[in-house]
């Protein structure tokens, strides 16, 4: 990688990263959206992306996913950047405004997903570190916990309880206006 | 944690749900969560309990609501019925306040905030015909009662005050919140003490005992308390008030007009108001973490002016906001309050909370005030309090009181978690402004969290 000058910026955007999902499928992404992941930013900046970046937790489906919200949100990203010199210009925030409504629709569509995938996706978020998605994500599912009992949240998670029957009532006494 | 064979729901054609490892649960799901929920699920298992009360998870939820930058919220309370007291909270320019505790024996006219924002993510609330002082966390509705503490003398039979006026703060030597208490006991004497919320063991005096008449010019206003070095209380003492025009008012006067107490140290110190508005009065105030003084010069500029005093101990004027200059409805909405102090910084405006249970946004650069947020957009907002404000700044948060059940630490209010928001009223021009208003913020807030997230 002793090639990549840092300073070359058009290189830089142009470069492509390949991405190996679990499943052993082979993603082409430009640098750009791969980036939005700190743990694959970490990785090309220390020089160890040649030959792909294998991603032993994260099946080709999910990846797929992660990729398209990636690619939605680096193209946000650039086309912020290009005109954030004229930040308070009014036409600008206009253009941003409705921008910015398209992303929050594309998210929305993003999020309509089954249980299963969007634990997976929170999985895959926290593992690549995308901050983006693990918000938007653990956000969804953390508004579907409002209101609900300890029993529910167990079976939710599938969580044994393994306090006992004393400790529970202990802990139900101490915040008993929690549960009124 | 094995992964139990049997699915929930077997007749589901789901897949299968991977499990979330307990981490992920914790810090990137229950910290987005509403901290009122995350008391409940402290029954759900061991590690949840351990996770859920530990000093980790405040910190997690905290850094959690930070980056997500919210727009502020604003508590004011209400009775919804007679002899109770609901608290609720509405971010500013919203249609909507949602209901975060009632409190089933409180009466509302019978509650006094004491401060303008959270300390640590708790509030302190005095009960004045009960003598009573709690310490609550408004989102959960975990709080505590303060141990009876001695009856303070009363100078203006009555008068809404008595000489006593108490502040929550943080001790972080030993990593507590206190209460700090400055009052004149039925026997005359000046008096000072501490009760640690984490170590108990009831009201203690503080190290050294307060200067001469300390007491004789409190007005019952709760004291400013800042954290910097070691953290340290700011009361105003208004001799003045207390015994106009007599002959006491010599006898009692203190060197300073503003009395402070290091907690770190227990020591009081004077401090001197800015030399050019010494006589003007003032209210006391905490403005982006520094003192700051209100100085009320409505009577002579029809103005209000912002000192903060910096780190090096000189004041310097922050901000004059002249009501001359305003437009007129504003100029008299905002020119007839009782009083006006400053609840914090944002956006570069200063948000200037008043005792008519209103918010404004004040731009420095044009001198412009916009109305961001009023109790009257709710419900009949009740008549101007004696002391202080009726309204506060609002954080969600999951900071602990520490009480303790078993050690005998009891809260005496009948808590109810909120259910039910309330929606604005609207009415006229006014809610048209504010509907504006609420898309040009929504779309700023977009724009920032979303700066925000990508430079994470």
């Amino acid at each position: 990688m002793a090639s990549a000058g840092s300073g070359d910026e058009k290189a830089a955007a142009a470069a492509m990263i390949t991405l190996i999902s679990s499943d052993n499928e082979k993603f082409e992404v430009t640098e750009a959206t791969a980036t939005l992941s700190q743990t694959i930013r970490h990785m090309i900046e220390d020089g160890c992306t040649d030959g792909g970046v294998p991603l032993p937790n994260v099946t080709s489906k999910i990846l797929a996913r992660v990729i398209e919200y990636c690619k939605k949100h680096a193209t946000a990203a650039a086309g912020e950047e290009g005109s954030s010199s004229s930040f308070s210009d009014a036409a600008f925030l206009e253009v941003d405004r409705a921008f910015l409504e398209e992303l929050e629709e594309f998210d929305d569509a993003f999020l309509e997903v089954d249980r299963a995938t969007l634990f997976d996706l929170i999985l895959a978020a926290n593992y690549l570190d995308i901050k983006g998605l693990l918000n938007l994500t653990c956000q969804k599912v953390a508004d579907s916990v409002k209101g609900k009992t300890p029993e529910q949240i167990r079976e939710m998670y599938n969580i044994v309880n393994d306090l006992t029957p004393e400790e529970e009532a202990e802990i139900r006494r101490e915040t008993q206006w929690a549960f009124e | 944690m094995p992964r139990p064979s049997k699915r929930p729901r077997p007749d589901h054609d789901e897949p299968a749900v991977p499990v979330l490892p307990d981490e992920v649960i914790v810090e990137q799901i229950l910290t987005r969560a509403p901290a009122a929920d995350t008391v409940r699920f402290q029954a759900v298992c061991r590690s949840w309990r351990a996770a859920l009360t530990s000093h980790h998870f405040v910190q997690a939820y905290q850094a959690v609501r930070e980056a997500a930058a919210h727009p502020p919220e604003i508590v004011f309370f209400a009775p919804p019925t007679a002899g109770s007291t609901a608290f609720y909270s509405s971010s500013l320019n919203q249609a909507t306040a949602r209901e975060l505790v009632t409190v089933g024996n409180l009466r509302a006219r019978d509650v006094v905030l004491s401060g303008i924002k959270p300390c640590r993510g708790l509030t302190l609330l005095f009960q004045p015909s009960e003598n009573a002082y709690h310490v609550c966390n408004l989102s959960t509705g975990e709080h505590v009662t303060l141990p009876p503490c001695s009856p303070a003398w009363r100078e203006i039979t009555n008068g809404p005050c008595v000489l006593s006026s108490a502040g929550l703060g943080f001790d972080p030597a030993a990593g507590e919140h206190v209460v700090v208490r400055l009052f004149e006991d039925l026997s005359r004497r000046q008096r000072c003490e501490v009760f640690g919320l984490r170590s108990g063991g009831g009201w203690r005096p503080v190290a050294v005992p307060p200067p001469p008449h300390a007491a004789k010019g409190l007005i019952g206003l709760p004291p400013v308390f800042l954290p910097d070095d070691g953290g340290c209380f700011y009361w105003h003492i208004n001799t003045g008030f207390n015994f106009a025009g007599s002959e006491e008012r010599q006898h009692y006067a203190t060197p300073e007009p503003i009395l402070s107490l290091s907690v770190a140290t227990g020591e009081f110190g004077w401090v001197r108001m800015p030399e050019e508005r010494a006589r003007h009065a003032f209210r006391l105030a905490e403005l982006d973490g520094e003192l700051c003084a209100s100085v009320d010069m409505r009577l002579l500029a029809e103005q209000y002016e912002l000192w903060v005093r910096t780190p090096a101990a000189s004041w310097s004027l922050r901000c004059q906001i002249s009501l001359a200059s305003l437009p007129r409805p504003m100029r008299e909405a905002f020119g007839r309050c009782i009083r006006v102090l400053p609840l914090g910084s944002w956006g570069g405006k200063i948000l200037l909370g008043t005792s008519r249970h209103e918010v404004y946004a004040y731009d420095p650069e044009n001198n412009g005030v916009d109305r961001v947020f009023s109790v009257q957009e709710f419900m009949d907002a009740p008549r101007e309090p004696d002391l202080l404000l009726n309204i506060a700044m609002h954080e969600e948060t999951v900071a602990s009181v520490r009480r303790r059940p078993s050690a005998g630490d009891v809260g005496r209010l009948k808590m109810k978690l909120g259910r039910s928001s309330v929606a604005s009223r609207g009415g006229g021009t006014a809610d048209q402004h504010r509907q504006d208003s609420t898309v040009a913020l929504g779309a700023t807030m977009a724009l920032l969290r979303y700066i925000v997230n990508r430079h994470n």
